[in-house]
């Protein structure tokens, strides 16, 4: 790295000191704020263990720096030698004010030399370019890096037409987001070694990319109020207002370098030997530049439609799927198996500052938060590029669906209108799950013993069909059964209720009991009669004949006698004459049973006679 | 005698209507794992407008082998409808239960009203007659016997079956009407869609409320301008389309 050494005046002040080996200062009285400038300290012998001073409030910025030069000189035949150690700070007054410097010291031959302090004096600088006030620290941007560099002196040989530093941008009224461009160029009409950007504006309101191109400063001539200046372009940056109304972008404060036909200055030292102009004919002159601030109008974006996401400039989307089934060219996937739907948006204008756009996907899809991606290029024109929004989906369930069409907004500044530009809608298709994933996860216990188990096989048995309609229908056995039933028992009662009663008319039952009765015993002693048993026959007939009559009126055994048959005869109105026909009949039989000896026709008269009786009694 | 019973027995078959069709062919479908053919089978004797308790069974096996659980339900609880103690047809429904997605826990339910519906369900509905028809007869002979029994200890038993039985058909006469009215009562209802989106209120437009999938079991509680207005077994309603959903 080539050493710039340069020279350039200074006021000196020597501080002398008795000894013949003196350390010598030499230092600017009086500096410019900001200013840089050399602290030397100086002695005619080799020495060692300098000792500095402390610059109290003064920036170092470098130092000490040692250096030795030695010499010969030959006056009138005698040799003699020269030695000079130097030691070298650079330094910078932030402040104003007025600065002790301390004393320095170091050590020649064992002995201690030392060289007292001094005072300098920090006074604001006298003008020096375009816009007055004076730049701040040494941050920032650099044109060539030079820890060592010039030996400053404002100088009254530039003045502020022939080099001065302009900021401008593309739109003064941009639209909130728009992007517009901001150039800082330096106007000279000479030459210029470096430049060094001393404080970087925060431009407040505004969300900035720079787009200097590191390296490349573009320079080109042009011609300003009939003067002729070369322009270098030293910044430039794309700008995107974040608010409306009115904004300022504040000046940048720049250093530098100029280079100046040299004025031979002698200072009677050896170092004039160096200032002849045929090695250096120029000198650097350093300049404090400040831009001018901008004023921006920046209008607001008018009624923006629904969904509008912060888009302004000039943009193309284009909406992708991923998975591609290769067949069908359509998406599709199982159950519980990842999509990722891709949104571009490309174009010139605010791609950083732009959201992603609301997509209300269909239920089915379980939605994971949109990452964005950018591949953006910053270049003179501006920033420009790619924004991807991916959004990751996962639908739970199989169906047929449909990613919805996307309508995104921009506003575009060069019409001044909101556009809209659609993504159409992206079929889906989602097949069966795997069945055997993640199934299990979601069941209690006793379901996962359950999935382990198959279903009972199907139904072989010969079985009847019935028709639908039938179905819950009152089937026609039963009404029909029921009436069956109801009918057999009506006529059960009814028979029962009949034999009851009979049962119960125990006069009626004798009465029907008599007659049959009779019958059986007359029937008995019919069969007697031929054989002659008489009183077995007499016994039949006599219980034929007063059975009949005790059960046809109901007569009580014991009181079973002739009278009171006679009297109940009468009592029945039974004509006279039959009543004593009976009663004969009765007297016959009695006498026959008591009275042997009796014929046989007697037996056969007396049988006749009951039989009569009982036929007339029934 | 028999002359009569033989008269009876042919006029019931009659009366029973016996059809001319028989799942033969789906079963042999089913056997030879041919699931669709199977299940074509079988649907197309229900459209010809015949049913059987063994027939939706065995069209629910044949959903269940194609993983189509919501339709597998719905024909257990068909078969279940028609014969509700089914043994093998609840078995599935439960294997089939647990393939579904949404886990609903149910309500708990009134004690006395699961007895009750577990007795009335322990027959089909011609069962119940039966047993009504039964019960009648005897009770009425009982009576007859107290009626008319000249034996003193007769009368008694008579009189003592007769109370008995007197209870007895009258519980069975209320389980036949439930067991009727379960049969008529149309108000359950299947998820057979992967998805539907119940809502809150009979429009489409309406607040989403929750998000049901195929095999999950429905309430009916009424209905409107073609929405249902759906209860789930843990107590939440909603909404959905008529169309949504299938009723057992």
């Amino acid at each position: 790295m080539k050493k710039f050494l340069v020279f350039s005046f200074y006021l000196l002040a020597f501080i002398g000191c008795a000894s013949a080996q003196e350390l010598r200062v030499r230092a600017p009285q009086t500096v410019a704020l900001g200013q840089r400038f050399e602290v030397r300290y100086e002695i005619n012998d080799r020495c060692k263990d300098f000792r500095g001073p402390s610059f109290k409030g003064l920036s170092v910025l470098s130092g000490p720096n040692s250096s030795m030069q030695t010499g010969m000189t030959v006056i009138n035949g005698q040799v003699s030698h020269s030695v000079t150690s130097g030691f070298t700070y650079i330094i910078q007054a932030d402040v104003e004010g007025s600065f002790e410097v301390g004393s320095a010291s170091c050590t020649v031959e064992g002995k201690k030399i030392t060289c007292p302090g001094f005072t300098i004096k920090v006074e604001k600088g006298r003008q020096s370019a375009a816009g007055g006030g004076q730049g701040g620290g040494g941050q920032g941007q650099r044109g060539y890096s030079q820890p060592n560099a010039a030996q400053p002196a404002t100088s009254g040989n530039i003045d502020s037409k022939s080099l001065f530093a302009r900021a401008s941008i593309s739109k003064s009224n941009p639209y909130q987001g728009e992007q517009v461009i901001l150039t800082y160029k330096i106007y000279t009409q000479v030459s210029l070694s470096q430049y060094q950007i001393d404080k970087l504006p925060g431009n407040k309101g505004f969300w900035s990319e720079d787009l200097t191109r590191d390296g490349n400063v573009k320079t080109y001539e042009e011609t300003v109020d009939g003067r002729r200046y070369m322009v270098a372009e030293i910044r430039r940056g794309a700008l995107f207002a974040q608010e409306n109304g009115k904004l300022t972008i504040q000046p940048l404060d720049l250093d530098v370098l100029a280079l100046v036909q040299r004025q031979r200055q002698r200072t009677g030292t050896l170092w004039d030997l160096f200032d002849d102009p045929f090695f250096n004919p120029t000198q650097a002159v350093e300049k404090h530049l400040r831009t001018n601030s901008l004023n921006i109008n920046v209008k607001p974006l008018p009624q923006a439609p629904d969904g509008f996401t912060g888009a302004v400039g000039s943009f193309e989307v284009k909406g992708a799927a991923d998975p591609v089934s290769g067949q069908t060219n359509t998406v599709e996937v199982r159950a519980n198996e990842a999509i990722t739907y891709r949104l571009t948006v490309t174009g010139s204008g605010n791609l950083m500052l732009i959201d992603a756009p609301q997509i209300k996907f269909p239920q089915v899809f379980e939605v994971y938060d949109p990452q964005v991606s950018d591949k953006l290029s910053r270049t003179s024109g501006g920033v420009s590029g790619s924004r991807t929004f991916e959004w990751v989906l996962i639908p739970r369930t199989q169906g047929n669906y449909e990613i919805p069409a996307v309508d995104f907004h921009y506003f575009d500044p060069a019409t001044g209108r909101y556009v809209t530009k659609r993504v159409e809608a992206v079929p889906v298709r989602v097949n069966r799950g795997d069945p055997n994933a993640m199934k299990s996860v979601t069941s209690n216990k006793s379901d996962i013993q359950l999935l382990n188990s198959d279903i009972n096989y199907i139904q072989t048995r010969p079985s009847k069909l019935t028709r639908k309609a039938d179905r819950g229908r009152m089937p026609l056995w039963f009404p029909i059964s029921a009436l069956v039933f109801t009918l057999l028992a009506g006529v059960a009662n009814f028979l029962l209720r009949r034999r009851q009663a009979k049962r119960q008319d125990v006069a009626g039952m004798r009465q029907g009991r008599a007659l049959k009765q009779a019958r059986k015993r007359l029937k008995k002693a019919a069969a007697l009669l031929p054989d002659g048993d008489e009183s077995q026959f007499y016994e039949e007939v006599y219980r034929a004949l007063w059975g009949c009559l005790a059960d046809k009126y109901n007569i009580p055994l014991a009181d079973l006698s002739s009278d009171t048959v006679r009297q109940i005869l009468t009592d029945r109105q039974i004509p006279e004459e039959q009543t004593a026909r009976i009663m004969e009949t009765l007297e016959a039989l009695d006498m026959a049973r008591f009275a042997p000896g009796n014929a046989s026709d007697k037996m056969q008269t007396i049988y006749d006679q009951a039989l009569d009786t009982i036929a007339y009694l029934n | 005698m028999k002359k009569l019973l033989l008269v009876f027995s042919f006029y019931l078959l009659v009366l029973s209507g016996a059809s001319a069709q028989d799942m033969s062919l789906g079963n042999n479908a089913y056997k030879a794992g041919d699931w669709q053919g199977a299940i074509d089978a079988y649907s197309a004797i229900l459209d010809a407008g015949y049913e059987n308790a063994d027939l939706y069974y065995n069209l629910g096996n044949a959903y269940y082998r194609t993983e189509r659980f919501g339709m597998a339900i719905l024909n257990y609880e068909r078969a279940l409808l028609l014969e509700p103690n089914f043994a093998e047809a609840k078995q599935n429904l439960a294997l089939a239960n647990a393939r579904t997605e949404d886990k609903i826990t149910p309500l708990p339910e009134f004690l006395l009203a699961r007895w009750y519906r577990a007795l009335y369900c322990a027959l089909p509905l011609d069962g119940w007659l039966v047993v009504v028809l039964v019960l009648a007869v005897v009770a009425v002979v009982a009576a007859g016997v107290m009626r008319f029994s000249g034996d003193y200890r007769w009368r008694k038993t008579g009189f003592i079956v007769l109370i008995v039985m007197a209870v007895l058909w009258l519980v069975s006469a209320c389980c036949t009407m439930s067991s009727a009215a379960r049969l008529n009562r149309h108000d359950r209802a299947v998820i057979t869609q992967p998805m539907v989106v119940v809502k809150g209120s009979p429009d489409a437009s309406g607040v989403d409320k929750m998000v049901l999938h195929d095999g999950t079991q429905l309430t009916i509680d009424e209905t409107l301008d073609g929405w249902h207005k759906i209860r789930l077994a843990d107590g939440n309603t909603g909404w959905l389309p008529v169309a949504d959903l299938t009723v057992i």
